[in-house]
């Protein structure tokens, strides 16, 4: 059988191609958006998961299938359009027709979005840090909560240090952290300036970067343990997320001294409005086993096992995400120019220009 | 929801109710007047949805898309907004008070059974393109379900048209219908792309990324993929007319399963309200 690469059929053969990959992605849990269903479907499945690894249907994104066929599109677009409007140009002796430029603005745009598509999935840079008030870090991958990097974006590091100053207005509510968050930024190296408030809606545009408030915030306390000599053994801020267990709301958070096999956990109850009325619940394990659990207010110790644990010091944390998606504005010019293409086109067709469908 | 919203709401259900018996009446029957009742009764349930839409609007001080209901009920007022222009303008679309009655009673009927209060809007989601992408994501359905109304009309056959003919002489040629299809499906093809666009933008200055593939944003995207193989579809094979009026119609069941159905399986940042 004969493939024609710039014919109307392939272009529908791939088009579906496309639609079957995303909609097997609509039933499939994908693993970079569902992991806890996908951690239920790797159960019910057992070894037979291994079909959906293999094949990658749990990662279709970043499956060379999907890319193959966006890449097919590609050439048929460019191919299926030189060859139409060259046909156009013939019958009609002109391309200066609404409808005619409608449909070449349409198609080429899909071209420019695909290509920028693929092009800023390659090189885009995608960093998440979850940061405490006061707290500097610079630019190394350590620092970071989580990273994505497009695979032709080079492996370097951003280059920037980031410190949170400030934030405000904390709310208690899923997914409307409604606060405000005020960071200083600078090169690595270089000097450290404040840089804007970030919050909902609001990013900080700063070095070719976008600073994004985080969803997830919460409540940051800082754990203080001294042995009886007052001598300082650990002082750290844990980050305390809200969790729902069996329908309650919990927040709490723990940190592992491994040298001293002591596991020091904190919950915080329940969070008040102002943060001088919160109460804190420590728990102090070794092993499996709860040596001691006591509620105390700020600055309150503990006495446990030659050791003295309190809470010092409250503070709030946030994610901050950093983004660079360089080809962005190539996709949006493709998106706006692909609705003109078909705005223009499809005024030419109210018009009654061009073939009776 | 308030009193006044309830009496206005139900108002609005009853007579597009009454706006479809009355139209099966005058088909069954033959009668003229009564069919002319029956488009006048969905005009006032279109001015009865949007005194609803407005005291909605005033009372929670945003615009009525924010919870499933009011989404679903914004779908309605568009799909009776383009019905009322076009049997305003062009008095050939009076047919279409059968069907756009119809799915819009039934839809009034789901609405019904959600959760009717409205709700302060987050700061998360207090963005002008919210509104862009929640205009065009609802007037989008709307388009996608008159073109689906079409093709019912055609999918009756052209024995059935005669007899509508008799109570709507000006209603458009059987072979025409599914041309006007086409160009329902194109307006709604852009509507829905000027959604997806403007949905991204949001999603950018809400939660800091374009696209997250969240699974209302994927089936959104199959949606207007599903419309965009449908166009091909009737270029590149010699599809019967019937079959593509059927493909509109599943094709316009799926758009309303990725707005408002989606949330009812998939856990979604999506979610209404």
């Amino acid at each position: 059988m004969k493939i024609n690469i710039a014919s109307t059929r392939l272009a529908f053969f791939l088009i579906a191609g496309i639609l079957f990959l995303i909609l097997l992605s609509a039933i499939i849990p994908q693993d970079d958006f569902s992991s806890g269903q996908i951690i239920d479907l790797r159960e019910s499945l057992g070894e037979n998961y291994t079909i959906i690894e293999t094949l990658q249907l749990d990662r279709i994104y970043y499956n060379p299938l999907f890319f193959v066929i966006l890449g097919l599109l590609a050439i048929n677009l460019t191919a299926g359009n030189i060859r139409r409007f060259r046909l156009v140009y013939k019958n009609e002796k002109t391309l200066f027709k609404l409808r005619t430029i409608g449909s070449i603005l349409f198609h080429f745009s899909l071209l420019l979005i695909i290509i920028s598509i693929v092009l800023n999935f390659l090189y885009k840079k995608e960093t998440v840090f979850a940061l405490t008030e006061g707290q500097l870090i610079a630019d190394s991958s350590s620092d970071y909560f989580r990273r994505f990097n497009g695979p032709l974006a080079d492996g370097k590091d951003t280059g920037f240090s980031i410190r949170m100053d400030k934030i405000n207005q904390i709310s208690n509510e899923d997914n409307d952290p409604g606060g405000e968050a005020e960071i200083s930024l600078g090169w690595v190296g270089g000097e450290i300036k404040p840089s804007g408030k970030l919050s909902s809606n609001h990013p900080v545009v700063w070095g070719g970067y976008e600073f994004h408030y985080g969803v997830v915030t919460g409540y940051s306390p800082e754990l203080t343990l001294y042995n009886l000599n007052d001598s300082l053994i650990f002082r750290s801020f844990v980050r305390v997320t809200k969790r729902t267990i069996d329908g309650q709301d919990i927040h709490s958070d723990f940190i592992i001294l491994q040298e001293r096999n002591l596991k020091l956990a904190v919950k915080i109850f329940p969070p008040g409005d102002t943060t001088e009325s919160l109460k804190y619940g420590l728990f102090i394990s070794q092993g499996e086993e709860l040596l001691v659990s006591d509620t105390v207010m700020i600055s309150d110790q503990i006495i446990f096992d030659g050791y003295k644990l309190s809470v010092s010091r409250i503070r709030y944390w946030c994610y901050i995400g950093a983004i660079k998606n360089p080809f962005i504005n190539w996709i949006f010019l493709g998106f706006w120019s692909a609705i003109t293409g078909l705005s223009l086109g499809f005024l030419a067709r109210m018009k009654g220009e061009g073939k009776n469908r | 929801m308030t009193f006044s919203e309830s009496i206005f709401f139900w108002m609005a259900a009853v007579l597009l109710a009454l706006a479809f018996l009355g139209s099966l009446l005058s088909l069954i029957f033959k009668k003229t007047g009564i069919f002319k009742i029956t488009q006048e009764l969905v005009f006032v349930a279109f001015g009865a949805l949007t005194i609803l839409g407005a005291i909605r609007w005033t009372g929670t001080a945003h615009p009525p898309f924010v919870t499933l209901f009011e989404s679903m009920l914004t779908a309605i007022w568009f799909t009776l907004f383009i019905y009322v222009i076009l049997t305003r303008w062009f008095k050939r679309f009076d047919i279409l008070v059968i069907p756009v009655s119809l799915f819009s009673f039934l839809m009034m009927g789901w609405s019904s059974s959600l959760p009717m209060e409205g709700s302060p809007l987050s700061q998360t989601l207090t963005n002008t393109w919210l509104f862009i992408h929640a205009s065009f994501a609802t007037s989008g359905a709307a388009s996608f379900l008159i073109a689906a109304s079409f093709s019912a009309i055609y999918l009756l056959g052209q024995e059935k048209l005669v007899s509508l003919k008799k109570i709507a002489p000006k209603m458009p040629d059987y072979q025409s219908l599914p041309k006007t299809t086409f160009n329902f499906v194109i307006f709604g093809f852009i509507l829905w792309g000027v959604m997806i666009v403007s949905g991204s933008i949001w999603a950018h200055a809400a939660w800091g990324r374009y696209w997250a593939w969240d699974p209302i944003e994927v089936w959104s995207l199959i949606s207007w993929l599903l419309y965009a193989l449908l166009v091909h579809t009737r270029m590149a094979f010699k599809i019967s007319r019937k079959f593509f009026c059927s493909l509109t119609i599943f094709a316009a069941l799926l758009v309303a399963f990725a707005l408002w159905g989606v949330g009812y399986i998939y856990e979604t940042i999506h979610s209404y309200g």
